[in-house]
């Protein structure tokens, strides 16, 4: 059973035509001192399915992600195409031609199809350095026709199924003329008709000389497509075997392998009275018709695959994320959780699995995050007794033997095994009755693990009630008395301990063996072979038209745009004349044009609120050029150049000094005003030559320009690497850094781009204006902030249109018209701009709201 | 591989007497106020350089007259930026609890009634923000840009373009009057901030806002009532801005809409000056305190040393620049 005995994986199936593209040898990798893949050899080959099994944590995919470039290997070697290679990155592996498809897709949910496929690749690019849609989408027909889907291309990524996105993210990495392709659990989330298409698209490849590795938990399918199996255990690989040399049972026993009783000895427990029972409880996406009782003094174990649905139900007992149907009784007494800390008053506490993001306050001392679940019963009056605090923090540190630190150290300075004993220290102080450990040894040595067993014993000892989550089955099979395997959301078999086996329960989860009492996989197996790939139509999903528009971003703006108007019209007379229309988009050409920049540093996750100053700054240096020189062009100049250095100003302090962007954009905003101040000067006469942006063509040039800028805008922001990155960007900020993108620049581009925007917009208004002083512009971020947001650009990233800032302005336009047509007290303006700011961004509540409806 | 675990359990757990805490204590200290507080003092002799009438006690008090107004909006901005958000709403606040103020007492409301309604305006601005914020999941950014319209729109649309400038004599107490040569202003404004202190260092409220800034999800996770938290930060900041604009009022004698406008800005940087980060969690009372100080005394100073008043905010605008510049440094140093 030693792997050495385990023959080597170049020795197992050699054909022919098999030329390697790449190989590890003894690549060993570990993590804060847990070893996850030890002294492994792997290899791939031309045309060839090498499939890799394993339980969960037996370090398969962090072997792949080594080989895909995300890890890079602690020792040993890697060669690819026949020579050694070192990545540093994902992109250097995908240059490389090794392309990996993770769990977790990394696409852009927010961009099309056809942008998804083609984003880091080197574009088609015309001569003007930038790039037509229509070669893109072409490209992206092409890419798909080859995996023979037909789809349309300019749906958005997130609203198509998981089988359809599985399509794309194969696409993408064909795109990337992938020769060896890794597939990690592909069909977890596919139904049945999708995976069979899959396999036909994997034997095309195969046939076509792509070298595929396939991770699965299912056994029939690596049986049904695999040219080779390689088997990993505990982070070494433990054989390599030929389909046709093993059976099922033989790669189940070969994965399970190692008994845990080497350091855990079951004690003997007597369960007590029944404390918490579930009755055919349910939740929509989550899991269904869960019968569950646990007793005190008992230890249940929920074993089954990822996206079993386990989590879910343990957090719906708790109450972080209730369940909608069934029943919840506890103590006997039917009872309503509907916050966790409902869950806490009737003794049900539960342990995050992910306990750095949900479990633990990492700033915090150890004794506050102990304490923090129990500060009701510490303080009197919300005043926090520090002796108790003290004394409940102790006991439990002490009787979980927290080591490596002091209590009032930081929980970040812990070891992953302390930091598990803090939350499960923070849980008992909750004194609970029922606890619910989700992984409790996921990522934690060997020794801590063995602790955290024992101190199950002891919970249950006191007549507490333990269900125990595990993707170990090794783990649960040995500490629970019963253990219930989920499958699909489903309870796929429930047994003594006595009567499970490792077999049994994989079986069950896998739906090998039907007796085991898994209807809904039955049919698994019956499946019908399917005709070879027929075109799947169009991606649905999308539902109507209207439910298609409601899902942009600025849809609720555009409707209450069009409301405006439509009320305006009635009420306010000559609002729709030709100059009542050229007016208003003269008075949002300055607004309108920042925002549209503004917008691109919003997508990005930053911020500027220096707009205000840079506006006032820029207009004193075009009209000392204006006065100096006079024309048009020389002031212009100098604005936008202006501009663009304040612009640099603020995305180095952001990009290179790495500051917070409202900070470093409120020290620009403070200091320029006061420089602009200090000349205590005002700037007046302006030749009319400069001020030909701002009154020329009968005072329709501004809205022009604006008309103008929108053009070019659109251009930049689709047509060009920088406009799409910038969408990535804000759309998965790790995909954007995956696919090559080099964000700083990206992030510093759409700075400079605001202070160019900027600049004009300053030659426009100190042209409309025909003069300046030193405060002028105050405060008008604010409605230049408020016109890219309102249109639907959420200032936190990501979310958010090119149309977006359009839409925003004339909102904005529109309201300032409205009031001065209806003849509105300047005094109520300020009231009904706020009103209407709240009222539109109120309303992206309610869309959301009907987008989650959408299926 | 794994037989020999469970026998060398014994490594003895690390002392958690007052010894290494105080030390801790003293470290975290040294790190961001004791910079601020050295910053203070050098800044005192650099300005007392520069003019010799600045460290003369009088002054010194006069310049503390005005802690009160922005420190007491430093505070409850330091709360809500300590939870991850942000309240850009502050002057608008502030000028609409003073039109309420003098607009009520102008219509024959009692004067102490007329204060008692200012302050509750302050609270049901900031729950409006709160519920905005907290109930429906809405930015901070985004909802006290809409509010910053709002207030002031409704301040405008009480006044029209009016100002209220007659109150009784001792109204101008409040904002005007000294305990021997200390005025009253900066006692009323270190009992608050004591106060904030004990509330953010000795209560469970405090520890909640703490534990949701630096990370909101472990703290739902936990049990904290994490809407109810917020909003009441948001409650609080409004009511400490309602207390400011008493001041204010008092000390200009008038009630106008235009009060207040851009005040946000010198909280901003008061609270991220003192150490407190913008994406919430780090940051202390004291810190906060010690910053407006700073800002309050080299403004003060400043015009003493009759240094333009416009360059004043380029010289803020730059402390800040440099603070955060060497507080992400310190940070990454340890």
């Amino acid at each position: 059973m030693t792997p050495a005995t385990a023959p080597r994986p170049e020795d197992v199936g050699r054909r022919a035509d098999g030329t390697v593209h790449c190989a590890l040898t003894s690549v060993t990798k570990s993590f804060g001192g847990v070893t996850a893949v030890q002294d492994v050899d792997f290899d791939v080959r031309a045309g060839e399915v090498h499939a890799l099994v394993g339980e969960n944590g037996a370090g398969k995919s962090t072997l792949m992600k080594i080989l895909a470039g995300v890890h890079r290997p602690d020792s040993g070697e890697m060669r690819a195409g026949g020579e050694a290679v070192a990545f540093d990155s994902a992109h250097d592996a995908e240059m490389a031609g090794i392309v990996m498809i993770p769990q977790e897709l990394e696409l852009f949910p927010e961009m099309t199809i056809a942008e998804n496929l083609v984003m880091g690749l080197p574009r088609t690019r015309n001569r003007w350095g930038t790039f037509d849609g229509r070669a893109m989408r072409r490209q992206a027909i092409e890419l798909l026709d080859r995996l023979g889907f037909s789809m349309d291309v300019t749906l958005p990524v997130k609203r198509l199924s998981a089988g359809n996105r599985q399509i794309v993210a194969i696409a993408r990495a064909l795109a990337r003329d992938a020769r060896v392709l890794i597939m990690d659990e592909p069909t977890a989330a596919l139904p049945d008709r999708d995976a069979k298409h899959l396999f036909g698209i994997i034997d095309d490849l195969r046939g076509r000389g792509v070298g595929i590795v396939y991770i699965s938990h299912r056994l029939d399918e690596i049986f049904e497509l695999a040219d080779r199996i390689t088997v990993m255990r505990d982070g070494e690989r433990v054989a390599s075997e030929l389909p046709s040399a093993v059976t099922e049972n033989d790669l189940v026993r070969l994965m399970v392998g190692r008994p845990l009783s080497q350091f855990y000895a079951r004690r003997r427990r007597d369960p007590g009275e029944l404390l918490l029972e579930t009755r055919d409880l349910g939740r929509p996406g989550g899991f269904d018709g869960i019968d569950l009782r646990l007793h005190a003094g008992e230890v249940v174990g929920v074993w089954g695959l990822i996206g079993a649905g386990r989590t879910e139900l343990a957090q719906a007992i708790a109450g972080v994320d209730p369940a909608r149907s069934g029943e919840l009784v506890i103590e006997g007494e039917p009872v309503r959780v509907r916050s966790i800390a409902d869950g806490l008053r009737h003794g049900v506490v539960y342990v995050p699995e992910e306990r750095r993001s949900q479990g633990l306050v990492l700033e915090h001392s150890i004794e506050q995050n102990i304490t923090l679940s129990r500060l009701r019963a510490l303080s009197h009056h919300g005043y926090l007794r520090p002796s108790s605090e003290r004394a409940l923090a102790d006991r439990f540190a002490g009787e979980l033997t927290i080591r490596g630190a002091g209590l009032d150290a930081p929980v970040n300075v812990l070891s992953g095994g302390n930091q598990q004993k803090v939350v499960v220290a923070k849980s008992l102080a909750t004194e609970p009755r029922v606890l619910l450990l989700d992984e409790p040894t996921r990522g934690i040595d060997v020794g801590a693990k063995a602790e955290i067993y024992r101190l199950m014993d002891d919970l249950v000892d006191e007549g507490k009630a333990i269900l125990f989550i595990s993707s170990d089955l090794q783990e649960v099979l040995a500490i629970a008395d019963r253990v219930i395997v989920m499958a699909g959301g489903e309870q796929a078999a429930e047994l003594p301990v006595e009567e499970a086996t490792a077999e049994g329960c994989l079986a069950a989860a896998m739906g090998v063996t039907p007796s085991v009492g898994t209807p809904a996989e039955d049919t698994d197996l019956a499946r019908p072979a399917v005709a070879p790939p027929a075109p799947v139509e169009a991606a649905a999903g999308a539902g109507s038209r209207l439910a298609r528009f409601m899902l942009r971003p600025e849809a609720p703006s555009l409707i209450f745009l069009v409301l405006l108007a439509v009320v305006l019209s009635i009420v306010a007379d000559g609002f729709f004349s030709a100059d009542n229309v050229k007016s208003l988009l003269s008075q949002v050409a300055v607004v309108g044009i920042v925002a549209f920049a503004l917008n691109q540093v919003l997508l990005c996750g930053d911020i500027d609120i220096s707009m205000g100053s840079v506006l006032a700054a820029c207009i004193y240096v075009t009209g000392w050029v204006a006065h100096a020189v006079g024309g048009l062009w020389l002031p212009l100049l100098a604005g936008v150049a202006a501009g663009l250095v304040f612009g640099a100003i603020n995305g180095t302090l952001v990009v290179r000094a790495a500051m917070p962007s409202i900070v470093a954009t409120l020290g620009t905003m403070s200091i320029l005003r006061g420089l602009v101040l200090s000349r205590n000067e005002t700037i007046n006469s302006i030749p009319d030559a400069t001020r030909a942006l701002g009154q020329g063509l009968g005072y329709f040039a501004p809205g022009l320009i604006f008309l103008v800028f929108l053009l070019v805008y659109a251009f930049i922001a689709n047509g060009t690497r920088w406009g799409r990155e910038v969408v990535a960007l804000g759309d998965n900020a790790a995909a954007a850094r995956l696919a090559g993108i080099r964000t700083g620049r990206t992030r510093f581009l759409a700075f400079l781009g605001v202070g160019a925007a900027t600049g004009l917009a300053a030659v426009i208004y100190l042209g409309q204006a025909g003069a300046a002083q030193p405060s002028v512009a105050t405060g008008l971020e604010l409605q230049i902030i408020a016109a890219a947001v309102v249109g639907g650009t959420s200032p936190m990233g990501g979310r958010g249109s090119n149309v977006s800032p359009f839409v925003g302005a004339l909102l904005i336009g529109l309201i300032y018209s409205g009031l001065a047509l209806l003849a509105v007290p300047g005094t109520l303006q300020d009231l009904v701009f706020g009103a209407v700011i709240l009222i539109a961004i109120s309303v992206d509540v309610v869309r959301r709201h009907i987008v989650e409806r959408i299926p | 591989m794994s037989t020999q675990v469970t026998s060398n359990q014994q490594i003895p757990t690390a002392p958690s007497s007052s010894g290494p805490r105080r030390s801790a204590l003293w470290r975290r200290l040294a790190n961001r106020e004791m910079a601020l507080l050295l910053a203070c003092v050098v800044e005192l002799i650099v300005l007392g350089q520069m003019s010799p009438y600045f460290l003369t006690v009088s002054n010194l008090f006069d310049a503390s007259r005005y802690f009160a107004e922005s420190g007491l909006i430093a505070l409850g901005m330091s709360l809500v930026i300590m939870t991850g958000g942000i309240d850009l709403s502050v002057g608008s606040v502030l000028a609409l609890v003073s039109v309420v103020i003098g607009f009520s007492f102008k219509a024959g409301v009692p004067l102490e009634l007329a204060i008692a309604l200012g302050l509750l305006t302050g609270l049901v601005c900031g729950f409006f923000n709160g519920v905005f914020i907290a109930r429906l999941g809405l930015l901070p950014l985004t909802v006290t840009l809409g509010t910053l319209a709002l207030f002031r729109g409704l301040a405008y649309a009480i006044t029209g373009a009016d100002s209220v400038s007659t109150f009784p004599l001792w109204f101008s107490q409040i904002g005007g009057s000294y305990v021997g040569q200390v005025p009253d202003q900066l006692i009323f404004f270190l009992i608050v901030g004591a106060l904030v202190w004990l509330l953010m260092n000795r209560t469970r409220f405090g520890r909640y806002v703490s534990a949701i800034g630096f990370n909101e999800e472990a703290a739902r996770f936990s049990g904290v009532p994490v809407r109810r938290v917020k909003t009441a930060v948001y409650v609080i900041a409004g009511g400490l801005v309602g207390l400011s604009s008493l001041i204010y009022t008092s000390r200009v004698f008038s009630a106008r809409a235009d009060a207040g406008v851009g005040i946000e800005l010198t909280a901003i940087t008061a609270v991220v000056l003192g150490g407190a980060s913008i994406m919430g969690g780090s940051g202390t009372v004291v810190g906060t305190l010690l910053a407006a100080f700073l800002l309050t005394f080299l403004q003060n100073g400043l015009i003493i040393a009759s240094v333009p008043g416009e360059l004043q905010s380029v010289i803020v605008g730059a402390a800040l620049l440099i603070g955060v510049f060497l507080n992400a440094r310190v940070g990454r140093a340890r």
